[in-house]
């Protein structure tokens, strides 16, 4: 098999199974009055790992999902987690951060995105939405709260995707940059 | 080489973009019973059986993090909490889940006789997922046409009013719970009589407040809030006398009262659907 299809059916898997307990466990789970949200989590972490393509065609997958599952307006979460997934990616292939925590920062910004990106999309297209301070702190709280589980998830996603990744942008860099220029290489 | 991987990753990306307008706008434009709403209504058929069975093979573990959660939340219940939990989890998880059930279905039962509701049929149904967004407050419930489930019928658990039914599949049901921001419920406080409408409260998932109240020096906290039964215009969708919430806070001049909803709406677990009224035996 090969890794096109090997990733492709790996990520249909992760996105079918994360969706799954999303809705049936970690909603239904509140601390400290919110509900962690794995939908952008597991979209960063996919396009971090795998790159913009996947990230965006994944983004889009997971959010058709949720619309569908939830009887929510269809379109919003796909279009922003397309968005948050091509963004991961892009950081990935132009800067290719090294920073341990990299997960956490990008799991805050994916899940701000989508919450305060939501919100806007429903107000601009003048559907019904409490906006309010309130509802900004809801937002900041829901965000530290998936900052704080964005390294584990992104361990695991990264465990369910390794044997299937496309090769590190880092790697091939250092290959090129060194490859047979070094002076030990020629003696 | 590199070219074509760029106009690739753009034209995906365009796609995918375009795609999701194409949706919202789709989406938008058609009626809840249109090609969409009826896509979603399918989805919801073919997904709910899974969701169940995850739910139930789950409630071990739901239930093991929703007891970690309390111990942060009830400061006052901790010890009790935790003894508690340390027991039951040694005996067996899964007797601890079927205790929870058997209570939550009692106190279904008692509201059902104390309330009236009798006069309705009635259909428990466990929610089996709930919506992540903290835009939306709905949940999944087992319970669909098939059980004779409706749009529009009241839903409401052991504690009180829970919301009513927007969605409804062949085995499975969609509930706007009154902590969303389009639900309105007309009410009255039981021991006064003042009436208003019941709406969630600006930015809080979990609050309600008391609009237009027809008077707010006769709400006192501490007052239970129940359904009305009627409205400005007639029959409300609501029966009436079926608990909301207690008065939290009364403002006199600003005239904001706060109401704390009865159901806890983050944790529900079993509910019961109010179908149509029962018919009197002819005498």
């Amino acid at each position: 098999m090969s890794d096109a299809v090997s990733l492709t059916l790996r990520l249909l898997a992760l996105g079918f199974v994360a969706c799954l307990l999303q809705c049936v466990a970690v909603s239904q789970i509140t601390i400290f009055g919110v509900s962690a949200d794995l939908s952008p989590l597991i979209v960063v972490s996919a396009g971090f790992l795998c790159g913009s393509l996947a990230g965006s065609v994944f983004g889009f997958g997971v959010g058709l999902f949720i619309d569908l599952a939830f009887v929510q307006t269809l379109g919003i979460s796909s279009l922003l987690l397309t968005l948050v997934g091509y963004g991961a990616g892009r950081l990935r292939e132009l800067r290719a951060p090294e920073a341990p925590l990299m997960p956490v920062v990008l799991g805050a910004a994916g899940t701000a995105i989508s919450l305060v990106g939501y919100g806007v999309i429903e107000f601009v297209l003048g559907v019904n939405t409490p906006l309010s301070f309130g509802l900004l702190g809801t937002i900041v709280e829901a965000t530290a709260l998936n900052a704080i589980i964005a390294l584990p998830v992104y361990a695991i996603v990264r465990r369910c995707l390794i044997g299937a990744l496309p090769e590190d942008p880092r790697r091939r860099r250092r290959t090129y940059a060194t490859g047979g220029l070094s002076p030990l290489s020629r003696s | 080489m590199y070219d074509k991987t760029v106009r690739r990753r753009r034209a995906v990306l365009g796609l995918l973009v375009a795609l999701s307008v194409i949706l919202l706008s789709a989406f938008l434009g058609a009626s809840s019973s249109g090609a969409l709403g009826s896509i979603q209504a399918g989805f919801l058929d073919v997904f709910a059986p899974i969701e169940k069975g995850a739910s139930e093979a789950l409630t071990p573990v739901r239930d093991l993090i929703g007891s970690i959660n309390d111990v942060f939340n009830a400061v006052g219940q901790r010890n009790t909490l935790r003894n508690q939990n340390t027991a039951l989890l040694a005996q067996n998880a899964q007797l601890q889940a079927d205790r929870r059930h058997y209570l939550e279905l009692e106190k279904l039962f008692a509201l059902d006789t104390e309330l009236g509701s009798s006069s309705y049929d009635e259909v428990t149904a466990q929610v089996i997922s709930e919506s992540p967004s903290v835009w939306y407050s709905h949940v999944t419930i087992s319970a669909g046409s098939a059980d004779g489930v409706r749009v529009g019928e009241v839903v409401v658990d052991g504690d009180g009013l829970v919301g009513r039914v927007t969605t409804v599949a062949p085995d499975a049901a969609e509930v706007t719970l009154i902590t969303d921001a389009s639900s309105a419920v007309a009410a009255r406080d039981a021991a006064s009589g003042a009436w208003g409408i019941v709406e969630p409260a600006s930015g809080s998932t979990n609050q309600l407040v008391l609009d237009f109240p027809s008077s707010v020096q006769a709400v006192a906290a501490g007052d239970l809030i129940v359904t009305a039964g009627t409205t400005a215009n007639g029959q409300s969708l609501f029966p009436p006398d079926i608990p909301i919430g207690h008065v939290t806070s009364v403002d006199a001049s600003s005239g904001d009262i706060s109401i704390e909803p009865n159901a806890n709406v983050k944790q529900l677990e079993y509910v019961q659907v109010l179908t149509h009224p029962k018919r009197q035996p002819a005498p």
